[in-house]
């Protein structure tokens, strides 16, 4: 069982939660090519290791939150408010 | 309050028992009895605010995340029960009076702010008894609910039965209990799931009394 520390809730079974996938950033909107926002929009990186996440808390505080998990020991090192 | 033949609300919560109509609002009518009861508070006014975490809406309202606090004057509880989300529990009847209240303290607040009567759509129940409490909610919630993880006056927003709902630990004259908050289409659901939860501890479903609220 993957158990996150949520910034609002504090440590919560991964249940409450929605992976919403890796954290990156938003192309200017207007400025970005096609490639650039197809690549934002279907590519992920998916290592072996350490990722920047973004969870959103469906059963808890309802606020989306950063995550850095280990994709092969789910191991979570740090979380914060999504926006910070 | 007087009693009318017909309601004119019903909670999402078939009662139990026998029923009795109240301000309009059909309610349960049996007795308290038992060590481990639960009752079906929904006929409560239920207010949502939403506002700044942090702020003067905030400092108003009183009450921080994760926190529970009784304003004893206006038989208000104010529960923390989200970052920038309050619900504030009011006696039957007063939804739109209490609406009115809250919108005239956070008038001048800065931010956005929200006041919504949610009175009729959520359900609302009390769980009250020794420390078997405990014991039902364990086993349909994933929380610790140790003393000295949620103390009298903790809010919390967890699944209960896979029901997400907010939990409010409000003990009664020294006496252990938790109000649960839930959509109103998962209220049935959730009061028959605890019953059968607490078959083995000897839980009673009963009517509210004035002590519950």
């Amino acid at each position: 069982m993957i158990r996150i520390p949520c910034p609002f809730c504090g440590l919560r079974n991964c249940d409450e939660f929605v992976n919403k996938g890796e954290s990156k950033r938003r192309p200017a909107v207007g400025a970005a090519s096609r490639e650039e926002w197809r690549a934002y929009l279907y590519d992920r990186v998916n290592p072996e290791g350490w990722v920047r996440e973004r969870w959103y808390h469906r059963a808890g505080c309802r606020r989306y939150i950063k995550v850095e998990r280990h994709t092969f020991t789910n191991e979570i090192r740090r979380s914060e408010p999504a926006g910070t | 309050m007087a009693d009318v033949a017909v309601p004119v609300a019903r909670s999402p919560i078939r009662p139990v028992g026998g029923s009795t109509v109240v301000d309009g609002w059909e309610r349960a009518a049996g007795p308290p009895r038992g060590a481990l009861r639960l009752c079906d508070l929904s006929f409560l006014a239920k207010v949502q605010v939403r506002a700044l975490r942090s702020g003067t809406a905030a400092d108003r309202l009183g009450t921080g995340l994760g926190r529970a606090a009784r304003r004893s004057s206006a038989h208000q509880l104010v529960i923390g029960s989200g970052p920038g989300e309050w619900l504030v529990l009011g006696p039957q009847g007063q939804g739109s009076a209490l609406v009115e209240e809250l919108e005239r303290r956070l008038v001048d607040a800065s931010g956005l702010i929200s006041v919504v009567d949610l009175t009729h759509g959520r359900a609302l129940m009390r769980l009250t008894g020794s420390d078997a409490v405990r014991g039902v909610l364990s086993k349909q919630c994933a929380i610790n609910f140790a003393d000295r993880v949620v103390p009298d006056g903790a809010s919390l927003r967890s699944t209960v039965a896979s029901v997400t709902t907010d939990i409010v630990r409000d003990d009664l004259g020294g006496e252990r209990s938790y109000l649960l908050h839930c959509e109103r289409s998962s209220g049935q659901y959730l009061f028959d799931t605890l019953l059968d939860a607490g078959r083995f501890h000897g839980i009673q479903a009963c009517g509210a009394t004035r002590s519950d609220w």
